[in-house]
């Protein structure tokens, strides 16, 4: 991302970034002797609950943070590969065989990641675009016709899945109805992950067979999740994460007043000019970027 | 007549939302709201019936929602029927 960032010219964001993963370089060293100590001391299973758990915490994040920028925000003549590419290679590959290595298995819901490198980080794509007052950045749309092709050889059925929707928010921004493209609710957000449930998507490419949110009774309250694995986070260890409320959460017991958009704004602070609005000001809806990309 | 805090889906869409109904809404009500957040916004309009499915069941359009057994928190999918 940084190398990215700098070659297109954004310096600032570029040192924010190798700052960052100076510091994730650290982070990342304490991983591998954590878990051989462990696995020494006859811990193996314990573990092995850690990287099945962190994980997929850390996969969420990412597919929100990099599948965005790598597949959507990075300009279409700077990316280098697919968000899923860079999974496939960094991730799939080399963590993969290092954890593998010390004997841990793959974590149990290893197919559903995989599956997910093909449509999860698009659909929080579109729902962040649609969200994007509530956000602290400009979100690209990414979908310029171009990127759109792009999109297309990268994840075949890309416009199957995804044009059809970004076909009916770019008519909207043609007919001038931009307030069709901003939410008047909020999407279920994941008691766990904190990211909207977006299990529908995966209904669409035969991931998911039931679009409801995995759900948890605990303690007499109703907790919902995106996926079965945030679910299990959760149930492996409730009280670590009981009490707190979503956002959603907080719209449905009245913390969010009144009960739309604007609402969620002020509860959320955000002025005006904090939103965030289309990064291109919506040139892609009309063929061409307004930086010129076609 | 109590408010119902409601998931919703609309079949097409990729998102599940957030809603809040009221328990004597029918259910041709509810299938609206849920609509709304979708339809002509992430997913083409279409003039096919909106109908709306509680734990497996397609409900009646007139049936009212609280008598249905919808409980809070209960998702509901809303969708086409063509």
């Amino acid at each position: 991302m940084a190398a990215d960032a700098i070659d297109v010219g954004d310096l600032e964001f570029g040192a924010l970034i190798s700052s960052i993963q100076t510091d994730e370089a650290r982070h990342a060293q304490q991983g591998e002797p954590t878990i051989k100590v462990l696995i020494d001391n006859g811990h193996k299973e314990y573990g092995q609950f850690l990287i099945d758990h962190m994980f997929w915490r850390s996969w969420r994040a990412f597919a929100l943070l990099t599948g965005l920028s790598m597949d959507y925000y990075t300009p279409l003549e700077a990316r280098k590969m697919s968000f899923k590419e860079f999974i496939q290679d960094w991730v799939v590959k080399q963590f993969a065989e290092q954890f593998r290595d010390y004997g841990l298995d793959f974590p149990w819901y290893w197919d559903e990641f995989i599956n997910e490198l093909d449509w999860y980080h698009h659909a929080i794509h579109t729902i962040i675009w649609n969200y994007r007052p509530s956000v602290w950045w400009n979100p690209d749309a990414g979908v310029s016709p171009a990127e759109r092709e792009w999109l297309e050889e990268k994840y075949p059925g890309w416009n199957r899945v995804f044009g059809k929707h970004w076909d009916v928010l770019t008519q909207n921004v043609r007919d001038g109805k931009l307030a069709e493209t901003y939410p008047e609710t909020l999407p279920v957000a994941c008691n766990i992950c904190q990211l909207p449930v977006v299990r529908a998507a995966g209904l669409l490419v035969g991931a998911n067979t039931d679009p409801a949110p995995p759900r948890y009774v605990h303690e007499g309250r109703v907790y919902q999740f995106c996926s079965e694995p945030c679910k299990w986070i959760f149930t492996q260890r409730p009280d670590r994460f009981a009490g707190h409320k979503s956002i959603t959460d907080r719209l449905w017991t009245g913390d969010i007043q009144p009960l739309n958009i604007g609402g969620l704004l002020a509860y959320m602070g955000l002025s005006e000019p904090e939103q965030g609005t289309d990064a291109d000001n919506y040139a892609w809806a009309y063929g061409t970027a307004a930086n010129g990309k076609h | 007549m109590a408010l119902l805090p409601l998931s919703g889906t609309f079949i097409g869409d990729v998102t599940t939302v957030g809603i809040v109904v009221d328990d004597e809404d029918t259910a041709e009500v509810v299938g609206q709201k849920i609509a709304h957040h979708s339809v002509g916004r992430r997913v083409a309009a279409s003039s096919a019936p909106i109908r709306v499915r509680l734990g497996g069941r397609v409900l009646e359009q007139d049936e009212i929602i609280g008598r249905a057994g919808a409980a809070p928190y209960d998702h509901v999918e809303a969708f086409f029927d063509e």
